[in-house]
């Protein structure tokens, strides 16, 4: 099982579609993959993630969902909940339903319990599973 | 249907024109069915187009759909996007409904499609609710649903074209499948990425793995080489790689899920997924485009095509109507042309004495109308071989029968003569005058009728001679004077004195002209009419004559119709005119038919009850141009007339002699007034016109001591002589009688001129004649005539009896009289023989004269050659007679013994006759009862021909179309003693002479 997740995560990287997201994407996902083992490594992938988000014009409900993430994460930017929760909010708004974790995951950090509630509700309403570590 | 021919000829015309006809109407047929079809065609070519449209706006809505879905119409500008593509959309259906409202009979191949595009507009509301999951709900269990029932109905649709087309729908499908497919795929994974969420399994399987399909399985290599390389180009290859690999990340992001219950997000932005399936449907798109406008052109080219064969076909057989029509109008004109032949043939058919309905439709007609017309012509010719010879025998029996009936008039007229010279009385000589008059009115019948066959037979020629104009005139003219006077008619004469003296012309004939239109002008004019002759000089040109000649009456004339029937043969005005006034009625054809022979034409004025005119001119060659009398060449004469009470044409005449000659002329109306005339004028004589004036005003002139001249008819002579003129002048008064008149008148003689027939002093001759002449009237006649001149005469009856008299008694005889034609002996033979007598016993030759009827050319020589000393012809006339005594006594007549020609008797005759009609031949057999051999061919003439005989030939002048002087110069080179005479007209270098009519006489004369 392990050796196929490390296979499949791997083979993630070598998606060489020339799209800004996906770009964003792999490197986000690289900065996640460095995060335990070489924190200075994963926070120069997350930069990097973070620089490709900015590019893209477009709305995108990716875009924002992730840069919420990081927001939320002070990945590849200083912690900043407020933008975390703006981020997340235009997320869900396109209709990203994984925003819902991850917003409830602030509002929890922020003591904002009801909210928090309210959000992992839809998250299951949606069959998605939050994962609140 | 008649006969066999008409059938032949309907088969011939009509089966080809029918079997064009049903061919071409029958390509017709399966042309306008194609032509119909084609036009379906392009119906249905148009119904797939629109149902196309929809597939394509619908995919369009549906994937739209999708973002605006997830969204909840938040990302940007997906509404606006979605309002669009859903008017879009919604066009299209208009337009697939607007067609088929138009095209009825299309509605069932899309019923399905359009009762489904009714639930349209609830599903755009509930979408726009966002109350469900719009892939679960709306995305496939509407959209594609509707999509697939268009696509089946295109495929149903599809299954109506042709061959070719539904080839190219073949291609087409899986382009349109494909792009269905990418399409549904698109709308799908969009949704999800955008919500970022893991698919179910069951989605994963039945969606992604289902609708994803590779190139491989679409026909690129169906396609034409240039839309080929749309699927070739790198930027296509990318993009097919790309989705490969998005799809296969698509696919790790939900196998993670599903193995750990993590779910890590995608790794493409959803647009970025959206836009590139877009890309792709585009490449698909463009094929598809391509094989459309293929197919286009393809119907295109069938309803082209559809088109033309069709209006070729409707003119072939526009043609081929066209052909069936003339074909029955031929075919009626042909029947009615055989109708028209077959009734001719049948009119033709009783010509040969059958009666059958001929119709040479059918074979048996015809060969019976081969046969008629056959026999027909057979029928012509025999007939015309008829005609002919009728012809022959007519000119034969004419030529014949005037001899015979000439003979005994002559007879007749001869001893009337005779007869007038006895002493008669007065009653006696009357009944003598009218016996002649009949005889000679016979005589002149019988000429005339002959006149007439010789006529027609072209066996009239002109005979030019000169003569001395206006005494031949005058002489002609005067005979009528007597007949005129005892029907009291007026009968004057105005002649130009001035006619040349001399004319060259065939004067007979103008005799027999001026003769036949005076008698007829005494004939048809009542008591006390006018009739006046004009010779009148015209003008002369080029040493020609023209005079104008015109005899015109007051008798009873004739109408239109009469005018135009007179100059035919036999014909008179009408029938009535026999009865009354006799004749042949040939006279005026004759008088035609000389007229055209000398270049003129005779002219006929007349008015019914008024008279008539008859006219024509002569152009004569001068002979002597001198005029007959100078004019103006008694003017020192002085004539007193006395005035008349009436003016006459007698008088207007004769003042323009009188007027001519240059006479003064002084009128007076008495003896009173003459006398003071000729107190003061020289007169030369008095004038008088009897009927004209009072008889007691001439009376009283006999005082005066003038001589008188009296100018009138003959009928008052009697009257006249009461009077004793010196001078009487008779109807018509003429320029010679009128210049006799004056220059007696200036002798001063009143002699009385009697105008009776002088009478011819009798001569008398102490002679004595031996007569040989077979026929006793003839006989007698001459005898008598020689009586009459102191001549006795013995009579023989034939050339031996003649010999033996003579041989008796030869110098009784001072002139023999030998007839050439005769029995046992003829004149020639018996003269030969009293010759040779002559020479044997040196005896003194004794004249011989011949006597003939006709004289033929060479006739003369003959004679002269035997033997004879001179001829006379028949009827004798007496000046002629003593002409030849006359010579007698001056014994003119020498024998001449050199001129006798070799005659051989001592070897026998030989004679052939050569003609072809047998009619000629027993013609001469029947007349002469000498043997003679017949050759009816050249071949039969050469056997006849004897070598050791005297050979006679007479052959006919077209004998086997021969030309007959070589002929002759041939066969007398073979028989150098021949002596050939040809029957016919023309004179013949070889020949020994020319027999131009048939009658026995001549052919004796030849034969001996």
């Amino acid at each position: 099982m392990r050796t196929l997740f490390i296979t499949l995560i791997f083979s993630s990287f070598l998606f060489s579609f020339n799209a800004l997201y996906t770009k964003a994407f792999i490197a986000y996902k690289k900065g996640q993959k460095y995060l335990k083992s070489n924190p200075q490594k994963a926070q120069k992938y997350f930069q990097e993630s973070f620089l490709l988000l900015n590019q893209i014009k477009k709305d995108s409900a990716q875009k924002f969902y992730l840069l919420g993430e990081m927001y939320l994460n002070g990945w590849g930017v200083a912690q900043d909940l407020e933008e975390a929760e703006k981020m997340l909010k235009k997320a869900i708004s396109l209709g990203n339903k994984r925003a819902y974790c991850s917003i409830a995951k602030l509002y929890i950090k922020e003591n904002k319990n009801e909210l928090a509630q309210k959000y992992l509700k839809s998250a299951k309403k949606n069959s998605i599973a939050c994962n609140l570590n | 249907m008649k006969g066999s021919l008409i059938r032949l000829i309907v088969i011939a015309v009509f089966v080809p024109t029918i079997i064009l006809m049903g061919i071409s109407g029958f390509f017709l047929y399966k042309n306008y069915e194609k032509f119909q079809n084609v036009k379906k065609q392009e119906l249905y070519l148009e119904l797939t187009k629109r149902l196309e449209n929809m597939l394509v706006y619908l995919g369009q809505e549906r994937g739209v759909s999708s973002i605006y879905s997830v969204s909840k119409g938040n990302y940007p500008n997906s509404k606006t996007l979605l309002k669009t593509k859903r008017t879009l959309f919604s066009n299209a259906i208009n337009d697939l409904k607007d067609f088929v409202n138009k095209h009825p009979e299309l509605f069932n191949e899309v019923k399905d499609v359009i009762s489904y595009t009714e639930k349209l507009p609830i599903i755009r509301k509930n979408i726009d609710s966002f109350k469900e999951n719009y892939i679960k709900t709306y995305f496939f269990k509407y959209y594609t649903v509707l999509e697939s029932k268009i696509i089946k109905a295109i495929a149903k649709v599809q299954s109506h074209f042709p061959q070719s087309l539904q080839k190219l729908y073949a291609i087409k499908l899986p382009f349109e499948r494909i792009i269905s497919f990418s399409g549904i795929i698109r709308g799908f994974g969009s949704y999800y990425i955008t919500a970022d969420t893991p698919l179910s399994e069951e989605e994963y399987k039945n969606v992604l793995m289902k609708y994803y399909h590779d190139t491989n399985i679409l026909p690129i290599q169906l396609l034409d080489s240039k839309t080929q390389q749309y699927l070739n180009t790198p930027e296509f290859n990318k993009i097919e790689k790309d989705i490969k690999e998005i799809l296969f990340y698509i696919q790790q992001a939900n196998m993670q899920y599903y193995l750990t219950n993590e779910f890590d997000g995608y790794p493409i932005d959803a647009l970025d997924y959206f836009n590139i399936f877009t890309k792709r449907i585009r490449y698909f798109n463009k094929v598809l485009n391509d094989l459309n406008i293929k197919i286009e052109n393809n119907i295109q080219i069938i309803s082209n095509t559809a088109q033309q064969n069709l209006i070729l076909n409707t003119i072939v057989l526009g043609i081929s109507i066209l052909m069936l029509l003339i074909g029955i109008y031929i075919v009626r004109l042909i029947k009615e042309h055989i109708k028209e032949l077959s009734d001719l043939l049948t009119s033709l058919a009783p010509i040969i004495g059958k009666n059958v309905q001929i119709d040479i439709g059918s074979t048996k007609g015809i060969n019976e109308a081969i046969k008629i017309v056959d026999e027909a012509i057979k029928l012509t010719q025999e007939s015309v071989k008829k005609a002919q010879e009728a012809t022959k025998a007519k000119s034969l029996f004419l030529a014949n029968m005037s001899h015979e009936i000439r003979t005994p008039l002559n007879g007749i007229l001869g001893f009337l003569e005779i007869l007038k010279t006895t002493e008669l009385t007065p009653e006696q000589e009357e009944y003598i005058n009218t016996i002649s008059q009949s005889a000679k009115n016979l005589l002149q019948i019988v000429n005339n009728i002959l006149d007439v066959s010789k006529i027609e037979s072209n066996k009239v020629t002109l005979e030019i001679i000169d003569f001395k104009a206006i005494d031949e005139f005058e002489n002609t003219l005067e005979i009528f004077a007597t007949p005129a006077a005892q029907k009291n008619i007026q009968y004057v004469a105005k002649i130009s004195p001035n006619i040349p003296s001399t004319l060259k012309g065939d004067i007979l004939k103008i005799k027999e002209i001026l003769t036949n239109l005076i008698n007829n002008a005494i004939k048809f004019t009542h008591e006390n009419g006018t009739i006046s002759v004009k010779i009148l000089l015209e003008k002369i040109e080029n040493n020609k004559a023209s005079i104008y000649f015109e005899v015109k009456d007051t008798g009873i004339g004739m109408s239109e119709e009469q005018k135009e029937k007179i100059f035919e043969a036999f014909a008179q005005a009408d029938e009535s005119v026999t009865r009354k006034y006799g004749g042949t009625g040939l006279g005026l054809t004759i008088v035609k038919s000389y007229l055209e022979m000398m270049g003129s034409e005779i002219k006929v004025e007349s008015e019914l009850n008024k008279g008539s005119k008859f006219y024509f001119t002569i152009d004569f060659d001068i002979a002597d141009a001198t005029p007959r009398y100078k004019e103006n060449s008694f003017t020192n004469t002085t004539f007193a007339i006395l005035n008349t009470l009436k003016d006459t044409l007698r008088k207007e005449y004769s003042m323009e002699y009188l007027s001519y000659f240059g006479v003064q002329r002084i009128g007076f109306n008495n003896k009173e007034e003459l006398n003071q005339i000729m107190q003061n004028e020289n007169i030369n004589a008095i004038v008088v016109f009897v009927e004209e004036s009072s008889w007691e005003n001439i009376l009283s002139l006999k005082e005066i001591d003038l001589p008188i001249i009296t100018i009138s008819s003959f009928a008052l002579k009697e009257k006249i002589d009461t009077l004793n003129p010196e001078i009487t002048i008779f109807d018509p008064n003429m320029p010679t009688k009128t210049f006799n008149s004056i220059t007696t008148s200036k002798e001063q003689k009143k002699v009385v001129h009697k105008q009776t027939t002088p009478q011819k002093e009798k001569q008398i001759y102490q002679l004595k004649a031996l007569i040989a002449e077979d026929n006793p009237i003839n006989q007698k006649l001459l005898k008598t005539k020689l009586k009459s001149m102191g001549i006795e005469a013995d009579v023989a009856n034939n050339g031996l009896e003649a010999f033996n008299k003579y041989s008796m008694n030869p110098e009784k005889y001072d002139i023999i009289f030998m007839d050439v034609q005769m029995p046992i002996m003829d004149g020639v033979e018996a003269t030969q023989e009293i010759i040779e007598f002559e020479k044997e016993e040196e005896l003194p030759h004794t004249p011989i004269i011949a006597v003939t009827a006709n004289v033929l050319k060479g006739d003369r020589e003959r004679f002269i050659g035997a033997g004879m000393d001179d001829y006379i012809a028949k009827p004798i006339e007496q000046k002629e007679l003593e002409r030849v005594i006359e010579n007698v006594i001056k014994n003119k007549y020498t024998p001449i013994e050199d001129q006798i020609q070799e005659v051989k008797p001592s070897n026998q005759k030989n004679i052939v006759i050569a003609a072809e009609s047998h009619f000629l031949l027993n013609y001469i057999k029947s007349i002469i009862n000498i043997d003679f051999k017949e050759a009816t061919n050249l071949k039969e003439l050469s056997k006849q021909l004897d070598t050791n005989a005297q050979n006679i030939l007479i052959i006919e002048e077209d004998f086997n179309e021969a030309d007959i002087d070589t002929l002759i110069e041939s066969i007398k080179k073979d028989f150098p003693n021949l002596k050939v005479y040809v029957i016919g007209e023309k004179e013949y270098k070889n020949a020994d002479g020319i027999i131009s009519d048939l009658n026995p006489q001549t052919l004796k004369q030849i034969i001996q």
